[in-house]
């Protein structure tokens, strides 16, 4: 007969020693490992929670600090309401001048798409001048609204048609002719004339929906970032040493003059490049003085005079600080 | 001595007199009563037997039925099972029940039961690493979560044949909680099949012609066969059946099965043997019995062969015309005592080792 009794074990089974002690069996080991494996789980679970709490309160209370950073990367995200608080006389200030900043900058950027409009059309004229019986652009200029063509013609009849498409440009506000006067100074050409006019003024920005949005650059990052751009554009590039500083009350102007050697097409992909920057600077003159290619095999590199202006804005407590210097 | 002292001398030699006679009469009941109880899908089995100079004799048995579903695992959860004790109890005092311990056989699919073999050469210690390592061969969680008890089978030569018997501790000590606060001890755990082994030990011979004898365990999800030379287990055999298989296809298995049995024992006795006979038992023994191919000289397993029942649940022969007008003879019930073998053999067992 097969005698057996399951109410006792026959057979010893692994036994240890708990931590009073006292053996335990390996089932109950077990037991024990899993709780304490469960206590840890509930320790790790509380603590998790509590940082999980004490992130979301500073997250909450530092919420717009955090969204404004994010905001440097993503754009404007609109997820917060506006904030509502009482801000001093200084803040109220500051954000006044921003707006004109703002307002200014806009305006320049309008400006210098006209101006940019204006010289590639001028460009092309020039162009227009290996066809027979049509004068040369030697060199144009503009500071501001003012622009000057020097044209060269071999007879007095040619300086009409290009007086004639000039004038129809569409940001030309008006032309001053001069007389013709005999010149030797181009090769083949007999007569000189300069065209001098005024450009339209653009429709200024008044609304604060239509305003750009700038990146205001140090004035060293800012003149950097240009000679960079110019170099680029596969353009020599030279910056003058002398630099006029135009303080003002909202921002101070830096005039840097810029000395550029290469293709006239390339210098005209540097200002639209430079334009579509959105940094704070300004164009002030620009001229070209086109080189007379005498022989295909050996170009000769346009000169281009570039001046612009850096704008470093002036914060209310730095002029505070510079008024109170001041005997 | 004054006519007091003598009174009160002579009552307490009558008082001792008794005293001693309760407990011979407890000491008695306690080594010649035992009861069985096993369980079956929803019923309780159980039995008080008697041993007597002439043999067993079945003085209760019977059946409950209850609203727990046995062998399920619901007997490692004390919740499920709370309902036990009351059962018990209320068997107890229904049914008069004298015996003083208890044998309880559980199912067998909630054991695992292994046949192995051990080098006779092992130290003791050789031997419970060794007993260890091979249990564990065969369970999933640890052998420490497990009761295991081991006996052996057979020893000659270089090895033993060893049972190993295992079950969850938990089921046991679900079972002992529930039930010790019963007016009956708990004095062993067994399982099914054993039990029905140790009923066809006591009831049957050993088979004239040499044969083998199969004791199948016959029941929805697991099917055991223990393969005997007289009395001593040659092989142990467990494979799964679908719970939902039909009794056809049970009985097919179950030829398939003895069929590679056989195999396996030939290859690994070398000795070429039959099977003689083939004892089904458990709950699906009745349903599955005509399918057993007629080779295996299949039969339910019968108790009450040399297990004597007791005159109250005999019954009166039919009379025939030779028995004239002689009192009619008892004979037994024509019921199907196989499902009580577990029960029987449960209780048989507590009384053959005392």
């Amino acid at each position: 007969m097969i005698r057996i009794n399951l109410l006792n074990s026959q057979h010893a089974v692994a036994h240890t020693r708990d931590r009073t002690g006292e053996t335990v069996l390996g089932s109950e080991r077990t037991v024990s490992t899993e709780a304490r494996k469960s206590s840890r789980m509930v320790w790790i679970l509380t603590v998790g929670l509590i940082l999980l709490i004490v992130g979301g309160i500073m997250l909450y209370t530092k919420r717009y600090e955090v969204v404004a950073y994010l905001e440097q990367y993503t754009g404007p995200l609109n997820i917060l309401p506006v904030q509502e608080v009482a801000l001093s006389a200084e803040e109220i200030e500051e954000q006044r001048r921003d707006k004109i900043r703002q307002l200014y900058m806009t305006n320049t950027y309008r400006i210098q798409g006209r101006d940019l409009f204006f010289l590639s059309k001028m460009d092309s004229l020039r162009g227009e001048a290996r066809k027979p019986g049509y004068p040369r652009i030697a060199s144009l200029s503009l500071e501001g609204n003012d622009f000057v063509l020097d044209v060269y013609a071999r007879s007095i009849k040619e300086f009409a048609e290009l007086t004639k498409a000039v004038v129809t440009v569409y940001t030309v506000e008006a032309v001053k002719p001069y007389d013709p006067k005999p010149s030797k100074a181009m090769a083949g050409y007999r007569y000189y004339r300069p065209v001098e006019g005024t450009l339209r003024i653009p429709s200024s920005a008044e609304t604060d929906t239509s305003l750009v949005e700038t990146r205001y650059a140090s004035l060293d990052k800012a003149r950097k970032m240009v000679t960079d751009l110019a170099v680029k554009n596969r353009l020599k590039a030279e910056e003058q040493d002398e630099m006029k500083l135009t303080k003002g009350v909202v921002v101070n102007k830096y005039r840097v003059g810029l000395k550029l050697e290469g293709a006239s097409s390339d210098f005209f992909k540097f200002l639209k490049q430079l334009g579509a920057l959105s940094i704070n600077v300004e164009q002030a003159k620009c001229g070209i003085v086109y080189a007379e290619q005498r022989d295909a095999r050996k170009p000769r590199p346009d000169v281009m005079e570039f001046d612009y202006n850096v704008l470093v804005p002036v914060r209310v407590t730095e002029a505070r600080a510079d008024s109170a210097a001041r005997p | 001595m004054t006519t007091s002292n003598v009174e009160s001398e002579v009552r307490e030699v009558v008082r001792e007199d008794d005293l001693e006679r309760q407990f011979e009469e407890r000491s008695r009941l306690y080594k010649t009563l035992a009861m069985g109880v096993s369980f079956s899908a929803q019923n309780i089995h159980f039995a008080e037997i008697g041993k007597e100079p002439s043999g067993f004799l079945v003085r209760k048995y019977g059946t409950i039925a209850t609203t727990m579903k046995f062998g399920s695992g619901i007997e490692g959860v004390e919740k499920n099972i709370r309902d036990l004790n009351s059962y018990l109890t209320g068997c107890l005092e229904d049914n008069g029940i004298q015996a003083r311990r208890l044998n309880l056989s559980l199912n067998t699919h909630l054991v695992s039961l292994q046949r192995v073999t051990a080098d006779a050469a092992f130290s003791e210690e050789e031997f419970e690493n060794y007993v260890n390592w091979e249990f564990g061969q065969h369970v999933l969680d640890g052998a420490d979560q497990y009761v295991i008890n081991s006996c052996e089978l057979s020893s000659g030569g270089a090895s033993h044949e060893i049972l190993l018997v295992g079950v969850r501790r938990r089921f046991v000590d679900t079972l002992k909680q529930t039930l010790e606060k019963s007016k009956i001890d708990l004095t062993c755990m067994d399982v099914d099949v054993l039990c029905a082994h140790a009923a066809y030990e006591v009831n049957y011979d050993p088979l004239s012609g040499g044969g083998l004898t199969a004791l199948a365990e016959v029941k929805p999800g697991v099917l055991t066969i223990l393969l005997c030379q007289d009395y001593d287990v040659k092989f142990v055999y467990q494979f799964p059946v679908s719970a939902k298989s039909n009794p056809g296809k049970v009985g097919f298995l179950l030829n398939q099965n003895l069929d590679y049995l056989m195999d396996d024992y030939q290859d690994e006795s070398g000795v070429q043997a039959r099977i003689g006979r083939t004892l089904l038992c458990n709950v699906l023994a009745p349903s599955v019995l005509p399918h057993v191919d007629k080779r295996f000289n299949p039969s339910l397993i019968e108790p009450l062969r040399k297990i004597r029942l007791s005159e109250d649940y005999l019954v009166a022969a039919p009379r025939t015309d030779e028995s004239g007008d002689a009192p009619a003879a008892r004979v037994l019930p024509a019921t199907d005592f196989s499902p009580y073998a577990e029960c029987f053999g449960a209780a048989v067992k507590l009384l053959v080792e005392a």
